[in-house]
């Protein structure tokens, strides 16, 4: 073997996998089929790789799962949320009351999450609501206060006189809103402690067709 | 049967890539190692280096917070990326995590990609790479599985006269190769896994692995050799 042959030869073997894989550029492939046309060790070589090649793209597969994507928008929102310096978002706050929840409570939490969770998204995915998810973390611009308050997204086809008369069953008022996504923050005339009244409240707005979304707010 | 390899343990010079070594000294963020990999061919100025269109609009879209656009990221590349991740970590029930992890960082810095630099599949497989590395790290990989230090050995004899090594491999079938495949080191299960199951050049390999071009051919060709003694081991030789 000549020095020139032998120094081909080193080149085209250390290429094989990249020939057998098709990801060589026209010069390369010209060079190594020069080669490789007269060299049987190179052949020989070539078809051990494409043996290597099939059994890679024949090993084990991963696809994501719905809760990987949901725990995905949820690590989006707390990246987003820290990035503008907002409260956690609603998928985490769920989250981190399961956290701290005593251990006997937990899976009596779990089940009520998942209900919240199941109700979130019918109203969530509805046509046209996608977007409001990014919503939950929105920055609450306005002075705090100890009435109890509400997320709430109308409808798109909601009119003005609508909007008031949906306000006006709540006894509602609006403190913010529309943010950039539709958002508005509506206070409502009892305290945020009023667990009861608040949950009687939110009812009372999900059985609005012309609300698409009410939650409160964080 | 087999065909015989001479190998020369010619070069005992260390090779330590760049990112594991900076990852390890924690100065490399996920996404520098395209940006300090001195060996891959520059782009020229208005290349894209073979992002398709759809993607590169995508990405752009992921840098103004467009989450639908994102979504349609995520199914194209989880799968892929969960895939690769899957087959170095070996452990499926960490794998959702680091997949977000890496898709995490892809919706932060979207708008920090540069089409110029490097496809949008490498960019996206070398934060994988280097998540991949940090989980092992986490998982208490052993030390020697995870340092990229390895010899640069030359595999075609030189005049030298070092001595040869000799390698027999014969025709092995799909499933004993697949199971060899297993007990490849991640370095070397990483470099077959992007030439094969992601069909990647060298050239974006190097900018994966954070490895110069010659690494990565010498690396292919230390997987071939640790397969065929795994193979050799497993058949009783
Ligand atoms: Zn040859």
């Amino acid at each position: 073997m000549t020095a020139e042959r032998s120094r081909q030869h080193e080149l085209v073997f250390r290429s094989l996998p990249f020939y057998a894989n098709g990801t060589l550029n026209p010069q390369e492939t010209g060079q190594l089929e020069a080669h490789l046309a007269g060299c049987l060790s190179c052949q020989a070589e070539l078809v051990r790789w494409r043996d290597l090649a099939a059994a890679a793209r024949s090993g084990p597969e991963w696809s994501p799962s719905p809760a990987d994507w949901a725990a995905m928008e949820s690590r989006i929102d707390r990246a987003d949320g820290r990035a503008r310096d907002t409260p956690i978002g609603f998928r985490e706050t769920i989250r981190s009351w399961f956290a701290i929840a005593p251990a006997p409570m937990r899976w009596a939490f779990a089940a009520q999450a998942a209900l919240v969770v199941v109700l979130a998204g019918a109203l969530l995915f509805r046509p046209g609501g996608a977007r409001i998810y990014e919503t939950l973390s929105t920055p609450e611009k306005v002075a705090p206060s100890d009435r109890a308050r509400l997320h709430v997204v109308f409808a798109e086809d909601a009119t003005e006189r609508e909007i008031r008369a949906a306000l006006q069953d709540l006894k509602a008022v609006i403190v913010y809103g529309p943010s950039p996504t539709g958002v508005y923050t509506v206070e409502l005339p009892f305290a945020a402690s009023a667990r009861e009244q608040l949950d009687q409240a939110i009812a009372r707005a999900k059985a609005n067709v012309k609300i698409r979304f009410a939650a409160p707010p964080g | 049967m087999g065909v015989v390899i001479a190998i020369t343990r010619a070069d005992t010079r260390m090779v330590v890539c760049p990112p594991l070594r900076m990852v390890r000294e924690g100065i490399l963020e996920d996404l520098k190692p395209h940006a300090v990999e001195p060996f891959a061919e520059p782009a020229s100025a208005n290349e894209t280096r073979g992002t398709p269109d759809d993607e590169l609009a995508l990405i752009r879209a992921t840098a103004k917070g467009d989450r639908a656009a994102f979504k349609t990221l995520y199914d194209r590349y989880a799968p892929r990326l969960g895939r690769y991740l899957l087959r170095l970590l070996k452990r499926r029930e960490v794998v959702g995590e680091v997949v977000n992890d890496v898709m995490l960082v892809a919706w932060q810095s979207a708008a920090r990609y540069e089409p110029r630099a490097s496809r949008l599949s490498s960019w996206l497989f070398g934060i994988a790479h280097n998540k991949a590395l940090k989980a092992m790290e986490r998982m208490g990989a052993r030390k020697e599985d995870l340092l990229d230090e390895e010899a640069t050995e030359d595999f075609a004899s030189r005049d030298d006269g070092a001595t040869p090594e000799q390698t027999a491999i014969g025709h092995q079938t799909g499933a004993a190769l697949l199971s060899a495949l297993e007990g490849l080191s991640p370095n070397h299960r990483a470099v077959i896994e992007l030439a094969f199951a992601e069909d990647c050049s060298y050239q974006e390999i190097a900018e994966i692995t954070g490895c110069p071009l010659n690494t990565v051919k010498t690396r292919m060709f230390h997987a071939r050799k640790q397969l065929a003694r795994l193979l050799a081991e497993r058949s009783g030789r």
